[in-house]
């Protein structure tokens, strides 16, 4: 493990890097929707298939939900009511886009406190009693989500592009 | 104790069991399929994956992991593929992969590799890969979505079922997840 950096500074390294810090393995999340418009974010390739505003919702979400289990914060407090994914547009203006993003920028910098709150110790013990992911496991997880939906946002932009 | 290595590992395992529960929903035909508009097809992206991955890992800490025998390029051009074929490329990157991850514990992670001439730590050469990865599977997954259309089965939580899930969150790690993919539907 890095001497500079240790094991919370690696965990925090790899969301950053996931979600907007300069990164080695191309776009991020925040880089694969920097530029994109509310005409861009609606689009579908089909029927039932999520668009790029719902992915940035949903990730959203699961930033959120991190959060709450490395916190143990209590259920509901996510922006809207629900889970996982949200339908979107509620309202195709760039102001409820602009909300949204913003919504997503505000979870990953409250998701990143609370790794950085993390007692080293407690890294690799279950987040919960009912839980078999540890909080390691959990802030992982989270960088690869963010890295997974940036992959078929850049691919949505160009099929939404044809 | 590996637990940083352990973590990383399971989250691999979780992306390679979601490509394959991706492509295993489609008929062979469609695994050559380009993107519309002539973008990359699964087999593409899945020879890209691999490919990445067997060159990386192929004896990583004593050679650059972009092997002189490795053609990116090539990775990306249209190719018909069996399905037989398309598994044969995936497995052996990732045979490589994790390989190499089974060769490595927490306290090798400062040790200094080359990529492209390049030195890094082997930690940050599993992050850049771990990224690289989940960027293709995400895209794999999409473009069988897309494919399959209205007899897709959702690889993640059903629609309608977030409740359930949240109620029961013994099932939210990645081994727990790789398993719920593997169950046959």
């Amino acid at each position: 493990m890095s001497a500079i950096r240790g094991d919370i500074g690696q965990l925090l390294f790899l969301i950053d890097t996931a979600y907007d810090h300069v990164s080695w393995h191309g776009t991020n999340l925040r880089g694969s929707i920097r530029g994109v418009t509310p005409a861009q974010a609606v689009w579908r390739p089909g029927p039932r298939r999520h668009n790029i505003w719902e992915l940035v919702v949903h990730s959203a979400y699961w930033k959120y939900v991190a959060w709450r289990r490395l916190t143990g914060a209590a259920r509901g407090s996510f922006a809207e009511d629900g889970s996982n994914w949200f339908v979107r547009p509620k309202e195709k203006t760039l102001a409820a886009w602009k909300a949204d993003l913003a919504m997503l920028g505000a979870t990953h910098r409250t998701l990143r406190e609370a790794v950085a709150e993390i007692d080293p110790r407690d890294l690799d013990r279950a987040t919960s009693k009912s839980s078999r992911s540890t909080r390691r496991a959990l802030i992982t997880g989270v960088a690869a989500h963010d890295i997974y939906h940036a992959g078929q946002i850049q691919l949505l932009k160009r099929l939404g592009s044809r | 104790m590996s637990n940083y290595v352990r973590s990383l590992e399971e989250e691999y395992q979780r992306y390679k069991a979601l490509g394959e529960a991706a492509f295993a929903q489609l008929p062979d035909e469609q695994l050559s399929v380009p993107t519309p508009g002539g973008g990359n097809s699964i087999a593409a992206l899945v020879w890209h994956v691999a490919g990445n991955l067997e060159s990386r890992f192929t004896d990583f800490r004593t050679s650059d992991g972009e092997k002189p025998w490795r053609n990116r390029d090539e990775e990306f051009e249209p190719r018909t593929v069996s399905r037989a074929e398309l598994t044969e490329k995936w497995e052996r990157g990732w045979r490589a992969l994790f390989d190499a991850l089974a060769s490595i514990t927490d306290a090798d992670l400062q040790v200094r590799i080359r990529i492209r001439h390049e030195p890094l730590r082997i930690d940050e050469a599993l992050h850049r890969s771990l990224a690289h990865t989940t960027y293709h599977v995400g895209q794999i997954v999409f473009l069988a979505k897309m494919l399959r259309a209205e007899q897709w089965k959702c690889l993640s939580i059903p629609l309608g079922g977030s409740r359930a899930y949240n109620d029961a969150p013994r099932h939210e790690s990645p081994a727990a997840h790789r398993e719920r993919l593997r169950e046959p539907s």
